[in-house]
């Protein structure tokens, strides 16, 4: 075995890390190295530093987590809101394409409405304004023409009388 | 039970062992009971994932507290680590263990805070004035007095972060070599290079503060 791989194997077998027959290996060449001895003496202080440490500060970590509360009721707090959000996303872009046609639609309707009320109505300002002597209430348009024609007719009736 | 006594031999098969993704205290659960709660998470039982959360917060937040020393800042991060590996619920393979899955979750999100903070302190330190102190300055005096876990932890953090996460996760948090490959998608063979080179490094650096204390000590012993 080359001394680089002696190191290599002891730095495994000091965190355990090491199968056995590699590690009789590595201890065969450790009996003849001197070098590679004390590279494995060294690796095995700082891993004892290592592992003190982490004893340590786990010892640390255990009493900073006494009487903490569980993460869960944050973490549930947040994940329903996202699962709300997500809801109302979904539900936003699944009712974009029903919308935008729904909002087509509407305003064809009124278009055509107005279209409609325009046609009925028109006529009768002038009608009004050129018949003012023989003013005569004009005939209810068509109710099958026009929804609204209440309003309509009072405005025109307004402008007719002085 | 010390650090120490837990760890175990790497002749046995990890996958046969019991899974050390519990809380460190006993084989209170297992992967088949995990994986019975993410089902049941996934049909629309989110108490099952309070569950879950409860079965892993201490050791995740103890795994984050290696990297990040706030214990506030590594309950936020952990708090995190929760919301997004429940949001990422529908990727996990259920035929797979759930303790890997979602450590790394946890272990890319907090690597991931730290180079977003070490890039903000880059930024500042160019672009700001010099008098302006760093965010939570990682490296101190050496002749601060420390005691050991923090003095290590300075060390530690010396290390570059492909081998520093090997080292944490293995000798700090006895994760096994397989586990740690699993977390990280990393070959186990991979694994026991970078531990091999992490371990080299840090004997370096710890030889190398030791001397710089001594050589302190020295000086200051020399003039009173
Ligand atoms: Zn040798």
């Amino acid at each position: 075995m080359k001394c680089k791989q002696a190191r290599a194997f002891a730095s495994l077998m000091v965190g355990n890390d090491l199968e056995s027959d590699s590690r009789a290996q590595l201890q065969r060449h450790l009996a003849i190295c001197p070098d590679c001895r004390d590279f494995t003496h060294q690796m095995s202080a700082s891993m004892s530093v290592l592992q003190e440490a982490g004893h340590e500060s786990a010892l640390l970590t255990q009493s900073q987590m006494v009487g903490r509360a569980s993460l869960w009721p944050r973490v549930a707090e947040a994940v329903t809101q996202k699962s709300l959000g997500n809801l109302r996303n979904r539900w936003f872009n699944g009712s974009v394409a029903t919308l935008a046609i729904a909002a087509t639609v509407l305003a064809m309707v009124s278009i055509f409405q107005t279209l409609n009320d325009r046609v009925v109505i028109t006529p009768r300002p002038n009608s009004a304004h050129f018949t003012d002597a023989n003013y005569a209430p004009p005939t209810p348009p068509d109710p099958r023409m026009t929804k609204s024609p209440s309003l309509e007719r009072d405005s025109g009736t307004q402008a007719t009388t002085p | 039970m010390t650090a120490h006594s837990r760890r175990k031999e790497q002749t046995q098969p990890d996958t046969d062992s019991p899974s050390q993704f519990d809380d460190g205290m006993s084989a209170e659960h297992d992967a088949a009971s995990d994986a019975r709660l993410v089902e049941e998470v996934r049909r629309g039982d989110q108490d099952a994932y309070g569950e879950l959360v409860r079965r892993y917060e201490r050791r995740l937040l103890r795994l984050i507290l290696r990297f990040v020393s706030d214990f506030e800042l590594a309950r936020d991060l952990a708090q995190e680590v929760f919301i997004r590996a429940y949001e990422r619920l529908d990727q996990f393979d259920p035929s797979r263990r759930f303790g890997p899955w979602f450590f790394r979750i946890g272990v890319n999100l907090t690597l991931d805070y730290l180079r977003k903070r070490k890039r903000r302190g880059w930024w500042k330190l160019f672009s700001e004035s010099a008098t302006e102190r760093l965010p939570e300055p990682e490296v101190e005096d050496p002749r601060l007095q420390m005691d050991l876990s923090q003095e290590v932890r300075t060390v530690i953090e010396q290390i570059p972060e492909k081998y520093r996460t090997v080292l944490v996760m293995r000798d700090l948090e006895n994760f096994s070599t397989s586990e740690i490959a699993a977390i990280t998608d990393r070959k186990e063979a991979t694994i026991r290079w970078r531990l091999i080179e992490a371990r080299k490094r840090f004997q370096e650096l710890w030889i190398k503060r030791l001397a710089a204390e001594d050589a302190s000590t020295d000086a200051s012993e020399s003039n009173s």
